[in-house]
């Protein structure tokens, strides 16, 4: 991998934020983050780089709970309306309904990472962004 | 003193045609004058017999009330049944003791027939009599007695018939007098209809809560129905009259006092005839606006409660994540940055908070979500594999205390098999917890009575004092200080999800010999064999 990978971070959150970047650092990832905080900046960020090809994530980590567009919604968005639906995308939310897991896999997530109380738990985000970036290989959420 | 069979029929047939001690009637003294006219008799007579008197209907010539029964005359007539004729009574020995003959009117001459009920009992005789000797009836004049007779007969069972029809009349009146009156007591609507559906009938209330005269009803009913209900209630209906079946039915109806649409049940059963057709709908209308409108608040309140609770505890979970990563990333990342030793008990204090509020709110989360409707659908569930399952998620636990747990075999229930790992998790876990000094021993086993599982789970812990005993299930509900961790959830979530079920749950319990939770779950027969 050389230079530094865009990662998109959609998060509300700046707590969750602060222990991704915190993860990022601890796994030594050479990513440059870009972080929107609600639904709609993420579909806005999305159909800008869609439009200029500049600014196209190589990995998405998504919060399913959103303000105004859910998580659900921009992922659906990434994978129908840009033209690079193969991104991969990382559902990443306190949820463990088995709902969710199953809307998520439908609209085509990567993985879905449970955000964890624990923080060694929760550190863990750093070695599954490493393992999608790495393999790049779409594994059953 | 006990009379004959054939007498008392005959009595019986006397009385049913009520004609004793009745006011003289015209047709029979028509056919008294008749007789006298015809066999030129100044004394022409009809009479009926009881038991012990003859009774005098309709009299020519003398005005008679009524004699003993036992007057030789009329003995003879009901004894044979035949006409007796005699051309001198004074001369004749059979009845020249009667006090006809002896006193007043002095007879001599005397033919009579008698009154066939039903052609074969004798209930009375028509006579014609003189003071004068004559010759006896020719044969064909017996006839034309007889035949007097016969009419009178007639005459009898016409009286009765009518007086049948009135009474039958009357009894119409009088119930339809009733039907009216309690129609018109009732709270509710009371209405008829014909086969069809078409009003025949209803009561004032109707009237007055539809606002309309009786002559406009039949419109007025649909005109009434809410807007949004009229096409698919009358449907309803027209389709209860094709299939002739009860109808029932929700409908709102407009108060024509103040324009209100209230909810009301509507009843009706058809009324069938002979041949088992329907002719008339009985039906009601019942004010239900008030209980149903409670309900439906009752149950959004319900639903509003449980959608709090539910977005509560999913809400107050992040913020509750968050502080607990971010103690534990002081902890790890600037441990050595705190000079104060004080400073990191109060940061494991920080830790320790968080992860307590969090169980709290998981275990509100379980709770609440158990409540959601339709949220899970039941399955078949193997309850010896769930309380496996709540054993392995135990075991390091089980294993540290020496718990030894034994279990028969359990049935193949309906329901959901998280729960049913949950619940046997709780009480497996509170077993743990509230353990005596004793080795811990749990057994677990179920009966079935009538269509319920009983499951009993006994242990040989500290056991619960009896004024505890329905606290425990209470929610946030805990009995002791935190030498014993928990969040006082754990039976109640066991509570809900066997509510949830259609069961129950109780403890019995000594404190110091351990404790027996029971709860029942619905039998599915279904299930068992598969």
């Amino acid at each position: 991998m050389k230079g530094k990978i865009p990662l998109l971070l959609v998060e509300d959150n700046p707590a969750d934020v602060f222990l991704v970047e915190e993860a990022i650092k601890e796994h030594r990832l050479p990513v440059q983050l870009l972080v929107v905080e609600d639904g709609e900046a993420a579909i806005r960020f999305l159909d800008r780089a869609n439009a200029d090809a500049s600014s196209i994530p190589n990995v998405v980590v998504l919060d399913w709970n959103l303000p105004r567009r859910s998580g659900s919604e921009v992922l659906q968005h990434l994978r129908t309306n840009t033209r690079f639906p193969d991104v991969p995308v990382i559902v990443f939310t306190s949820s463990d309904s088995r709902w969710d897991r199953e809307l998520a896999a439908q609209l085509g997530a990567t993985r879905y990472f449970r955000k964890s109380a624990d923080f060694d738990e929760f550190m863990e985000i750093g070695h599954v962004i490493e393992e999608v970036l790495t393999k790049r290989r779409p594994c059953p959420a | 003193m006990e009379l004959p069979p054939r007498e008392q029929e005959r009595l019986a047939a006397l009385t049913s045609y009520e004609i004793l001690d009745t006011e003289a009637e015209e047709a029979f003294d028509q056919i008294a004058r008749l007789a006298g006219t015809v066999f030129q008799a100044p004394f022409a007579f009809i009479s009926f017999v009881d038991d012990r008197r003859q009774w005098f209907k309709s009299c020519l010539g003398a005005a008679m009330r009524e004699t003993a029964r036992d007057d030789p005359f009329c003995r003879l007539l009901l004894e044979t049944g035949q006409p007796v004729l005699a051309g001198d009574a004074q001369a004749d020995e059979r009845f020249s003791g009667s006090d006809w003959v002896r006193r007043w009117p002095g007879i001599r001459f005397y033919a009579g027939a008698p009154v066939m009920a039903g052609g074969r009992l004798a209930v009375g005789a028509i006579s014609v009599c003189d003071q004068k000797p004559r010759r006896p009836l020719l044969e064909s004049e017996t006839l034309i007695l007889r035949q007097l007779a016969e009419m009178i007969a007639q005459q009898l069972e016409a009286r009765r018939r009518v007086a049948g029809y009135r009474r039958a009349e009357e009894a119409l009146r009088e119930s339809e007098g009733k039907f009216r009156s309690l129609a018109e007591a009732i709270p509710h609507m009371v209405w008829t209809t014909g086969a069809g559906g078409h009003l025949e009938y209803c009561n004032g209330r109707t009237l007055d809560y539809l606002g309309v005269r009786p002559g406009s009803l039949q419109t007025s009913w649909a005109d009434s129905l809410h807007p949004d209900q009229r096409d698919a209630a009358i449907e309803r209906w027209e389709a209860a009259i094709r299939r002739g079946s009860q109808y029932y039915d929700e409908v709102r109806l407009r108060r024509a006092a103040d324009g209100e649409y209230r909810w009301h049940l509507n009843r009706a059963v058809p009324v069938y005839d002979e041949s088992l057709s329907v002719r008339h709908w009985f039906g009601t209308s019942t004010d239900i606006h008030d209980k149903k409108t409670f309900e439906e608040r009752l149950v959004k309140a319900n639903e509003d409660l449980k959608q709090f609770a539910y977005a509560a505890s999913h809400d107050l979970q992040e913020p509750i994540r968050a502080v607990a990563t971010h103690a534990q990333l002081l902890e790890r990342r600037y441990r050595d940055q705190f000079r104060d030793p004080k400073a990191l008990e109060v940061l494991d204090n920080m830790i320790e908070g968080a992860r307590r509020i969090r169980a709290l709110v998981l275990d509100l989360l379980a709770y609440t979500e158990i409540g959601m409707p339709n949220l899970i659908k039941n399955e078949p569930v193997d309850s010896n594999e769930a309380l496996d399952e709540a054993i392995r998620g135990l075991e390091p636990e089980i294993r540290a205390c020496g718990a030894k747990l034994s279990a028969g075999r359990l049935p193949t229930l309906r329901g959901v098999r998280a729960h049913l790992a949950q619940l046997f998790q709780n009480l497996v876990s509170n077993a743990i917890k509230y353990r005596s000094d004793r080795p811990l021993r749990i057994s677990v086993s179920a009966k079935q009575e009538q269509d319920m599982w009983i499951f009993r789970f006994a242990d040989n812990g500290i056991g619960i004092a009896p004024e505890y005993q329905r606290r425990i299930f209470g929610v946030f509900k805990r009995l002791h200080g935190r030498e014993i961790p928990g969040t006082g959830m754990g039976l109640a979530i066991c509570q809900k999800i066997i509510e949830r079920n259609g069961g129950e749950m109780w403890v019995e319990s000594q404190p110091g010999s351990g404790s027996v939770f029971y709860f029942t779950w619905p039998a599915s027969p279904a299930e068992e064999s598969g």
